[in-house]
């Protein structure tokens, strides 16, 4: 009985063991994470791989924002001959959408814009039957937010006393609730300044790109671009970088931030607020439909 | 117990056979592909006929194509030795035909009868062996749609998600319901300052055992007219159609006009004209590419028949 008793409290203490290594990240704490933000289909059977000459095409797209930054996205319905379908309105610009937020971890729910246009036929009388595409991109501002913690230790190369700090930079995760996350912080200290080498990555499958024009046709150096628009301490003081503008090779790429110590004396541990902004562009793979001509004659 | 298993069984069997007929083959009939255009048989032509006899000729033309057309069949034959019944060696059958269309995709045909008679030998033959010749004169035409893409970015200056990229070659080598196939597209886009003038090099080919001949002069060629250097081999292009720009309407230029096929091919190159062509600010788009050609095709036949003198010995 007193082994049964003694094996209870066991497991009870080793079940009761919790790592809080993750700090911040636990709980309701960590809705920073993903790497979605708009996501987009097409409503099933909206348009249908058929359509009749004599009907309308009708395209419905279904779409959320699943990361953690809200933005106001513009779809553009692309890749059919306007002579054919001439959908009245095929640049639509969807009001601001939240994403997530520290009450609500999943996103927002989904909304639809819908598209709809008759099919001229023209002068295709004998035609049987043929191939139009529909592609749907969609352009919106973003920003990715981390809040890693940092243990900046001014003496850490101080041969008479080891350092203080048991970690460099904790919490960071590997996504940060957008398609561009910060992967890597990485510091290096001196007796006056702390460097930070701040690594970012596009996680996403679509292009980041910076300019305000048609985001359809974008400039080879306007693709593949993100600004790194702060990192500041909780002190609010904030850390100079190079580059702001950032180009990712390969998807990836690096800035390199400096700052003044504030306490030259010992050593601290803050959260470190990084923010990234980008325009993000995604295309759903194009759908090709047949329409049939029902009107031959 | 037995019995009812059984008729259930049955009628299981007889519901799945059903079938509404709604499925999606029945709209997407494919009327323009094929090689077969208008052909013509003769029916049991006697091998061996005795002087003086009629000759059944029955003959059977037939539309297997999805295009209207009319022509004529020329029969000949060799001067008194066979002639056709109240004329001399020499009869015209001309015919209008309608081609396939989507809710009649039976070939249209029509049975003709021209009595011939077997005339005498001479008085030292004994048998004769003569041909029949007949020619088969008519106006067709060929009409493709390829699915092309616009391409208004070919060489990706700039960074676009294009729904589409243009292909180097398009395959319509399955024909359109005609001897004369249009048989491949290779599509190029020429950069126009902030334009493009997307062109078209269009492959042309006779894969028909007949003759093609200028749209037009079936009446001649199937006559004992004279006939000029062009008329045959000669295919004509009559519409080249893409996005709302017609060669009918000055917006698409081709070169040449008339196709002059050798050794049963050419092609000809239309692009879209300068003051028609097409914003590079435009995305790539999917268009159906019109293509359309007017020829007349012959085809000849001939049967050999021998005319026997009825021996009394």
């Amino acid at each position: 009985m007193k082994k049964y008793i003694l094996f209870l409290t066991l497991m009870f203490l080793v079940t009761s063991c919790v790592d809080d290594s993750s700090g911040g990240n636990s709980g309701t704490n960590n809705w920073r994470t993903g790497i979605e933000g708009i996501t987009m289909s097409l409503v099933p059977d909206n348009p249908p791989s058929e359509v009749l000459s004599s009907g309308k095409v009708h395209v419905i797209l279904k779409y959320a924002n699943k990361g953690a930054s809200s933005a106001a996205p513009f779809f553009y319905l692309t890749g059919y001959d306007p002579n054919i379908l001439s959908f009245s309105n095929p640049y639509v610009q969807a009001p601001a959408i939240g994403g997530k937020d520290q009450y609500n971890s999943v996103g927002s729910q989904e909304a639809f814009v819908q598209w709809e246009a008759p099919i001229n036929m023209n002068s295709l009388f004998e035609v049987d039957n043929f191939k139009q595409a529909l592609s749907v991109t969609t352009c919106y501002a973003y920003e990715t937010i981390a809040y890693p913690m940092i243990c900046i230790d001014p003496q850490k190369y101080n041969y008479v006393e080891a350092s203080s700090c048991d970690y460099s930079i904790k919490d960071l995760g590997s996504s940060q609730g957008g398609p561009i996350g910060v992967t890597q912080v990485k510091q290096k200290s001196t007796g006056d300044e702390v460097f930070l080498e701040i690594h970012f990555q596009n996680k996403g499958k679509g292009t980041p790109y910076i300019s305000n024009g048609n985001c359809l046709n974008l400039r080879h150096d306007e693709v593949d671009m993100i600004y790194l628009s702060s990192v500041s301490m909780s002190s609010g003081s904030n850390f100079v970088c190079e580059p702001q503008a950032i180009r990712l090779i390969n998807n990836e790429g690096y800035a390199v931030c400096r700052k003044g110590l504030d306490n030259k004396n010992s050593y601290y541990e803050s959260p470190l607020k990084i923010q990234v902004r980008y325009n993000y562009r995604d295309t759903l793979p194009k759908k090709e439909i047949t329409i049939v001509n029902v009107n031959r004659k | 117990m037995k019995v009812k298993y059984y008729l259930f069984v049955i009628m299981l069997l007889a519901l799945s056979s059903c079938d509404s007929g709604s499925g999606n083959g029945e709209l997407k009939k494919d009327l323009y592909q094929g090689t077969s255009g208008v052909e013509f048989e003769i029916f049991d032509l006697p091998s061996e006929v005795s002087e003086d006899e009629e000759i059944p000729l029955i003959f059977r033309v037939e539309n297997k194509g999805p295009y209207v057309t009319k022509g004529r069949i020329v029969i000949n034959t060799e001067k008194d030795y066979v002639n056709i019944k109240g004329m001399n060696n020499y009869a015209a059958v001309d015919f209008n035909l309608d081609g396939k269309t989507v809710l009649n995709d039976i070939d249209d045909f029509e049975i003709y009868n021209v009595p011939l008679l077997a005339g005498k030998l001479d008085p030292l033959s004994e048998e004769h062996d003569t041909y029949l010749s007949t020619y088969l004169c008519y106006e067709y035409k060929g009409l493709a749609y390829a699915d092309v893409c616009v391409d208004t970015d070919p060489y990706e200056v700039s960074n676009a998600d294009k729904a589409c990229k243009a292909q180097s070659s398009i395959s319509l080598s399955g024909g359109q319901g005609g001897p004369v196939i249009i048989e491949s597209v290779e599509p190029k886009m020429l950069i126009n300052g902030d334009t493009i003038r997307p062109q078209f090099k269009i492959y042309i080919q006779n894969v028909g055992q007949g003759t093609v001949i200028q749209s037009g002069s079936i009446y001649q060629v199937c006559s004992k007219d004279s006939l000029n250097l062009n008329t045959y081999n000669t295919v004509s292009l009559s519409e080249v159609e893409i996005s709302g720009k017609k060669l009918s309407g000055g917006q698409i230029q081709c070169v040449p006009s008339v196709l002059q096929l050798r050794n049963e091919k050419d092609f000809v190159t239309c692009t879209v004209a300068p003051g028609s062509a097409i914003p590079r600010n435009t995305l790539s788009y999917k268009s159906p590419l019109k293509i359309e050609i007017n020829y007349g095709y012959m085809q000849a036949l001939s049967k050999e028949i021998s005319i026997r003198k009825i021996l009394t010995y």
